[in-house]
């Protein structure tokens, strides 16, 4: 039997041969040296390509993408399917900011925040006592005193919303009834097993288009492997 | 998600193209940005792999041109007869390859790709390291099988050929 070519050798070391047909190489190379001899060598060829080091990627790679994705122009709806993953910040030029754990506001940094807010008030009133001396106790209550007719303008105001919104809900209620009224009416010359196809259908119709519209935003989420 | 599912991929196939790991990762990004703005090109039907790795290789063609290589290294192969006489294996072929241990050999074979042909080496950087069926790389070719089958197996034995040249 004459050798192999060299494309049947590589076909056979890549499993794209039939079984018979690598079964006649596995026999053929058992007798011939040539044969073996360069099936061995292509198969460490192979595998040392197949085993070359994969170029290291980034941890921040998907994030510098997804910072420049942001600054783009594009429509948002395209821009949710890419901006899925939790991501850290994004400096202006672009790139990813690299998220530094455990950052949190611990109570320590909370009580100063209050401390510093109480100082500042605390300031505050002490520049106004030093501005309107005795002054100052009038001039607050002249300043509650307007503060206190604003807020009864504001509950009056209030109270007529709120009763604009009732008669607007009583009206609702009113139609809602006149509707359900209407509705007997009809259904009653319905029978009883049209009404429960024609809500199955309905139903039915309902899910449908609720089923096809979230298929088509799942596929544009992350479009899968066919 | 798509982008960290595929970033692997097309930075191992970038990085083995341009032989420079920086550029590699800029560039792979790019290409995740243009397959962000074609995303209306995208048809559901046919693998987002190879859809992706199209827009790929059409940037890498585009890098070339810019370059002002030469096309024909760029978009034929030497030698691309279907109809060649396949090749025998001779009773005296070296076996260089036994000779060299394992991790020299990635070493040898990282270095001599760079010495490859810019459409062998993309087909072979495809199947061989990204792992693609032939027909996956006639897709994104837009090729016959047959003429790709010919062209990886045209890189594979000149990539051997090139182990034999001396370190």
């Amino acid at each position: 039997m004459s050798c192999f070519k060299l494309e049947d050798i590589y076909a056979y070391l890549e499993g794209e041969l039939s079984a018979e047909d690598a079964r006649r190489i596995e026999a053929h190379a058992l007798s011939c040296p040539a044969c073996r001899a360069a099936i061995e060598d292509r198969r460490r060829f192979l595998g040392a390509a197949a085993s070359l080091a994969p170029i290291e990627v980034p941890d921040d790679f998907a994030d510098g993408i997804l910072c420049r994705l942001e600054a783009s122009p594009a429509p948002a709806r395209r821009r949710l399917i890419f901006l899925f993953a939790a991501r850290s910040a994004c400096r202006t030029d672009g790139a990813a900011i690299p998220a530094r754990p455990g950052r949190r506001l611990t109570v320590l940094g909370g009580l100063a925040a209050a401390g510093a807010g109480a100082a500042a008030f605390f300031a505050a009133f002490s520049l106004l006592a030093l501005l309107f001396g005795r002054n100052l106790w009038p001039f607050l209550a002249r300043l509650g005193h307007g503060s206190v007719h604003y807020l009864r303008e504001a509950v009056t105001a209030a109270v007529k919303v709120v009763k604009y919104i009732q008669l607007f809900f009583r009206l609702v209620q009113d139609f809602a009834l006149a509707m359900t009224a209407v509705f007997k009416r009809i259904t009653s010359f319905i029978s009883p097993e049209i009404q429960i196809a024609c809500l199955i259908a309905a139903a039915a119709l309902l899910a449908g288009g609720i089923l096809i519209w979230r298929r088509r935003s799942l596929r544009m989420e992350s479009p899968h492997e066919n | 998600m798509i982008i960290r599912r595929y970033q692997q991929p097309v930075v191992n196939y970038i990085g083995r193209m341009v032989r420079e790991r920086e550029q590699a990762l800029d560039f792979s990004q790019e290409i995740f940005l243009k397959a962000y703005a074609s995303l209306a090109s995208y048809r559901p039907q046919f693998k987002f792999s190879t859809w992706l790795f199209k827009i790929a290789s059409n940037f890498m063609i585009d890098h070339w041109r810019k370059k002002k290589l030469s096309l024909l290294s760029i978009d034929q192969a030497p030698d691309d007869e279907e109809d060649r006489a396949p090749v025998q294996i001779a009773d005296t072929e070296p076996s260089v390859v036994r000779q060299l241990e394992l991790k020299e050999m990635r070493t040898r074979i990282d270095a001599a790709l760079a010495k490859l042909p810019a459409a062998l080496r993309e087909l072979f950087v495809w199947r061989h390291i990204n792992g693609f069926s032939y027909e996956e790389m006639a897709e994104i070719k837009d090729l016959p099988v047959g003429t790709v089958k010919n062209r990886v197996f045209q890189a594979k034995e000149m990539l051997r050929r090139l182990l034999e040249e001396p370190a």
